[in-house]
């Protein structure tokens, strides 16, 4: 928006951050920006009385050290991945991205972006972790960009890069890259690491228009897509959230036809699905907040603490398009929430 | 609405003067407004004991209003870091006696330089070795008094340097601060206006308009708790979709029965959603 200050114009990096690699990375890209120096993150995000959407007008960087626990159990609001060994960490706390659905903005005070520069110790972690898994025949799923968007920032920051030189050639381990970016080039040069799902939330365009307004079109990120199976990566599609609007079955059923159209469904590792859901907490405290999206005003059910379409509705959708999505993709590649 | 926060008449008179603020004697303490340009002013006076009470008076004077508070003042810099009448934003404030600190959101693209404070409990005379930069005797207290009831957003300090901290308040010179805020006033109100369009943000969904067509509904149809809360969440869903058009009316007699109240109350949600 005009009048305001642009995305990162300001900087602050906790005293224990100076001098690590991420730091100097993140300190000569914003070369203009104010520096302030501040004694722990947690004093500047998750203070009282910010206004996420006024400062999601212009995202200030954070750039911080992450204490313990560096990994975190897989939530029961991700689908089943045919492992009970799935974690995700968070090298980035919040979103470039300002998606209407999304539960970021109630989970955090801030619209502001953490960086968390020490990575080796989130590898290491993760090492730990895959050294004594809860089942040995399975292997490791973490899901690294969970509370954020890392391929996103890879212009700014080349996380992405970072974590695939990482995890390649590791047993066992695979890693989960979920994003809405159509920056696939800047990791493309990468060769492509079995370890490495790399997994794209798709929505149909009138869906993208309304709701997510701040992510690339479509048609940039389904190009990214091709652009990755034309490389070799392993592609997850995530149809999730699906919003159920008024005439949701027309608008998803042509965008599924239209998009199998440009992807060949069989290259695909697999597909989610899932309906709009989010933890009871979040989504009232969005609710509070006067968000400006009318998805937070529509009746749904509460089932476990988990704000969600009811169960009918949720049923009928999702077996209705998974109907439709036989038609492109192997059914045992499909993957829905419902719970 | 704008206040602007100031401790010393030195600092209130350029901008009475240049606002065309007038004074108002509805609190016991130096209140000046300008109801056309949507700007107030209140004093406080030297240092921390006025702050809270002063600010809390006026804030309580106005309903459904939103406010933006600017501390502007004087501050002591260091000699070899600042010139007398440099202006600064601050983005940081350290409190001196507490540790506190305080990030003020910087989302406006202004033209000024930014800079930390340091607020002390008294003067500092000199030098001001120990402090990485501006010291002032009322910011630290101003935010954190502030930011309990407006957003953060809404809180801005702009500082002017008037000392290197080898000058005792008492031999401020009024017309020399006076006059080093005057010369400063273009820069001063460009970021005033700017920074009131940051108020006009993220405001309530619903109007009072709205509020009192819910309440008159609520009574007229003795509606539930629970279904004044649905009914909250369907007019903001109908004022999303429509943001000029009134609320419909409703014209159904007052229930006699629950079927009849539950029949209205679902009628009334049906009339918003179509």
């Amino acid at each position: 928006m005009k009048n305001l200050k642009p995305n990162f114009s300001h900087i602050y990096v906790e005293k224990d951050v100076v001098g690590y690699p991420l730091t100097d990375l993140a300190l000569s890209k914003f070369s203009s920006s104010s520096i302030v120096m501040i004694d722990h993150y947690k004093d500047l995000f998750n203070r009282p009385g910010q206004d996420f959407q006024v400062q999601k007008l212009s995202m200030k960087l954070i750039l911080a050290k992450k204490k313990e626990p560096y990994l975190y159990p897989a939530s029961n609001i991700i689908q089943d991945y045919d492992t009970p060994n799935v974690f995700y960490n968070t090298p980035i706390l919040n979103c470039i991205y300002n998606c209407d659905y999304c539960y970021l903005q109630g989970m955090y005070n801030s619209g502001n972006l953490v960086v968390f520069v020490n990575e080796d110790d989130m590898m290491d972690a993760i090492d730990r972790e895959v050294s004594d898994p809860r089942d040995p025949s399975r292997p490791t799923v973490v899901s690294i960009s969970y509370n954020t968007d890392l391929l996103a920032m890879e212009n700014i920051l080349p996380l992405s890069r970072r974590w695939i030189n990482y995890i390649d050639g590791k047993r066992d381990t695979i890693l989960e890259i979920r994003t809405k970016s159509a920056l696939f080039g800047a990791i493309k040069d990468i060769e492509p690491s079995e370890n490495v799902i790399l997994s794209w939330t798709l929505s149909p365009e009138p869906i993208c228009a309304k709701y997510e307004s701040t992510a690339p079109p479509l048609k940039s990120r389904v190009n990214a897509i091709k652009s990755a199976l034309d490389s070799g990566w392993q592609v997850r599609l995530c149809f999730d959230p699906i919003i159920l609007i008024d005439d949701w079955f027309e608008i998803y059923s042509l965008f599924l036809k239209r998009l199998f159209q440009e992807i060949n469904g069989s290259h695909l590792r697999d597909v989610t699905l899932g309906v709009f859901r989010m933890n009871k907490d979040y989504f009232n405290r969005i609710r509070k907040r006067e968000t400006r999206s009318d998805i937070y005003f529509s009746d749904y059910a509460i089932e476990n603490g988990i704000v969600v379409v009811d169960s009918e509705k949720r049923r009928s959708s999702m077996e209705t398009l998974v109907n439709i999505l036989t038609e492109f993709v192997p059914k045992d590649k499909i993957l829905v929430w419902k719970k | 609405m704008q206040c602007i926060i100031t401790a010393l008449k030195a600092e209130s008179d350029p901008f009475i003067q240049y606002l065309g603020l007038k004074r108002d004697k509805a609190f016991n303490f130096p209140y000046f407004i300008n109801n056309d340009i949507g700007i107030a002013l209140i004093g406080v006076g030297v240092g921390r004991k006025n702050i809270r009470a002063r600010i809390h008076k006026f804030f309580r004077s106005f309903d459904d209003t939103v406010i933006q508070f600017i501390n502007i003042g004087v501050a002591g810099g260091k000699k070899n870091q600042t010139r007398i009448g440099q202006l600064f934003l601050i983005n940081k404030i350290i409190d001196d006696s507490t540790n506190q600190t305080y990030y003020p959101d910087i989302l406006i693209d202004h033209p000024l330089i930014e800079n930390s404070i340091t607020t002390v409990q008294r003067g500092v005379y000199d030098g001001g070795g120990q402090y990485d930069s501006l010291v002032d005797m009322e910011a630290s207290e101003i935010f954190s008094v502030c930011s309990k009831i407006v957003p953060i957003h809404n809180i801005a300090i702009i500082k002017l340097v008037s000392d290197h901290m080898e000058t005792h308040e008492s031999e401020f010179d009024h017309d020399m601060i006076s006059s080093l805020l005057m010369g400063k006033m273009d820069k001063i109100t460009y970021f005033i206006d700017k920074y009131k369009l940051l108020g006009r943000i993220n405001g309530p969904i619903l109007s009072k308009t709205d509020m009192d067509w819910i309440t008159h509904n609520k009574e007229q149809y003795l509606l539930t708790v629970t279904q004044v809360n649905q009914l909250m969440n369907t007019v903001k869903s109908y004022r999303l979709h429509n943001s000029s058009i009134s609320l419909p009316e409703i014209n159904a007699k007052r229930p006699m029965t629950k079927v009849d109240q539950k029949n209205i109350f679902r009628a009334i949600r049906e009339k918003l959603e179509t």
